[in-house]
């Protein structure tokens, strides 16, 4: 792995993001407005139900922050093949890992100060508790990223299998888990084989996660490592699934395709 | 040591549930500052030979070595090179200045030295005046001349165009193939040019290959192949007088007022038979050939072809 590589590409990346007018829409407009309507809910819903407001509002940072560091990785990587840069990208030398790990710190990066301003602003509409346990906050927070990284990974080695009439599930993929990993309410009201499919799901314990604290608050130590375990296990089959892939592409030609 | 060096190389792709070979045992070896062409109809195979060395396509066999060193086993190799084509494109939104700067950094240009190795190369080119304007507001003409000019970034040894100058007006191309000659005479640059247009190969190479279903059909000087397909040419004497028209006939030589007409085989040297005419007193005035073009030579290749 090359730093300088990925240095050029994040350069790149941070360039496209500075010249963009929608990605500021993307990356700042949609999070922010709407931490701002369920923070005006939360307060609407303090006299008569107050965590219920802030449960809704918690669940949605994490669901954004999820949201947009998945997205992140795989609309860079999405635009590169639409604009017709891949393979310039490739054949300037730069490996397939180095090519994921750039996107990837990209969307760390720029994922990590919008959950900052984030928070900000839910803090600002009652949800004191994130500030007063700032440390679980960042390892959950932590645990978010790793599912959604490792998510991002798995789209992008689907597209590498399955072409560029895939590309939808960059933006559309996350929807499906989140459905399933129970956001606003506890797995056990789902149906039985839905509960075993939420068990798996990799931000099922971080919404878990946030509506005890704002109920309890403290999450208990079960739920970090249950995250982190399912997290890794999506990450210990999203990698070597990303590499087989691209390998799979550059072996029958559907990378010179995508590119 | 070769440029470019390709040992036996094979690539087979499945459509509608049969394997075809799109390229079998290529062969190629390429001197350093050549300019060597691919040539060869649609899906002969020449952009899948130039999408393995820049390893965006793995063959089934064979290899690829750059300057001596095996690109599987040496994939740094990939920044000795460069590659651009015709529908080369970049991200719509970055500017000229971005796109140089990026392959800059790729390269591992000294961040020191990247703005002066881009104004340079911008100015090169001819494009310094439109360094900040973005890519999506570039005309056909200056996207050419961004490629060329970030296909020169790395200083590469060797060069790899894939259809340079197609979809181009002819003034671009014109002055597109001139950039490519500046190119490999300035910097010493080895270039694998695969092109359709037979005049622009003719132009440029040194020496060509013709690609058809994957295999190699021809390889040489562009003269040599061309006239080993059609084994000979016509040459055209103009003599001041005509002395002895029986002796002339006798020798092979049509004669139309005073132009003698010779056909020559492509290992007859021409020089011989004008010395062997001023040996015999006729005095030249003029001496025209009509060989085939490389256009002739594709006709005739592809001929059997439904």
């Amino acid at each position: 792995m090359r730093w300088y590589k990925i240095r050029a590409l994040m350069f790149m990346d941070f360039k496209v993001f500075k010249r963009s007018k929608w990605r500021f829409v993307e990356f700042f407009y949609f999070p922010l407005t709407t931490i701002i309507i369920w923070g005006l809910f939360a307060i609407f819903t303090r006299d008569f139900s107050a965590e219920t407001g802030l449960m809704v509002l918690g669940v949605n940072v994490f669901w954004s922050f999820s949201y947009l560091a998945q997205v992140t990785t795989n609309m860079q990587m999405n635009e590169d093949s639409w604009s017709g840069s891949l393979k310039q990208i490739l054949a300037s030398g730069i490996s397939e890992f180095e090519y994921l790990s750039a996107r990837l710190i990209s969307a760390v990066l720029i994922s990590a100060l919008i959950m900052v301003i984030m928070i900000s602003i839910a803090v600002s509409f009652g949800l004191t508790v994130f500030f007063q346990e700032i440390y679980s906050i960042l390892l959950l927070s932590g645990i978010t990223l790793g599912g959604s990284l490792a998510l991002s990974i798995l789209v992008a080695g689907l597209i590498m299998i399955f072409g560029r009439d895939y590309s939808f599930l960059a933006w559309s993929i996350l929807q499906i888990f989140v459905l399933l990993s129970a956001p606003f309410y506890p797995v056990e009201i789902l149906p039985d084989v839905f509960q075993a499919i939420a068990m798996g799901m990799p931000f099922t314990n971080i919404f878990l996660g946030v509506r005890t604290l704002i109920n309890t608050g403290t999450i208990p130590e079960h739920v970090f490592i249950n995250g982190s375990l399912i997290v890794l296990v999506y990450l210990a089959i999203s990698i070597p699934l990303y590499y087989y892939a691209f390998k799979r592409a550059r072996k029958n030609g559907l990378l010179a395709k995508l590119s | 040591m070769y440029a470019i060096e390709i040992d036996r190389v094979s690539k087979k792709f499945k459509e509608r549930g049969k394997w075809f070979y799109a390229l079998k045992d290529i062969d190629l070896r390429i001197k350093k500052g050549e300019i060597f062409s691919l040539l060869g109809p649609n899906g002969a195979g020449k952009t899948t030979l130039l999408n393995i060395i820049i390893r965006i396509l793995t063959p089934d066999s064979g290899g690829v070595k750059i300057l001596g060193k095996d690109l599987e086993e040496n994939p740094d190799m990939l920044e000795q090179i460069n590659f651009v084509s015709g529908e080369t494109r970049f991200h719509w939104i970055l500017t000229v200045d971005d796109i140089m700067k990026f392959y800059a950094m790729s390269y591992r240009i000294p961040p020191e030295k990247i703005d002066k190795r881009t104004k340079e190369l911008l100015q090169f080119f001819g494009i310094k005046n439109i360094a900040e304007r973005r890519f999506a507001g570039l005309s056909t003409g200056q996207i050419m001349r961004l490629i060329l000019a970030k296909a020169m970034l790395n200083q590469p040894k060797v060069l790899l165009l894939d259809e340079p100058t197609l979809g181009l007006d002819p003034d671009i191309s014109i002055r597109v193939r001139n950039e490519i000659k500046r190119i490999n005479q300035e910097f010493g640059t080895t270039i694998l040019l695969t092109s359709h247009y037979m005049h622009e190969v003719e132009q440029l190479s040194d020496r060509i290959a013709f690609i058809n279903k994957g295999e190699i059909v021809d390889i040489g000087k562009v003269e040599k192949i061309k006239l080993k397909r059609f084994g000979s040419y016509d040459v055209f004497i103009t003599v001041e007088k005509v002395i002895n028209p029986s002796f002339l006939i006798k020798n092979r030589f049509n004669i139309k007022g005073n132009t003698l007409h010779r056909i020559l085989s492509y290992n007859e040297n021409l020089s011989s038979i004008l010395s062997f005419l001023h040996k015999h007193g006729y005095k030249i005035t003029n001496v025209e050939t009509k060989k085939p073009t490389l256009e002739d030579y594709f006709v005739k290749i592809m001929g059997g072809r439904k």
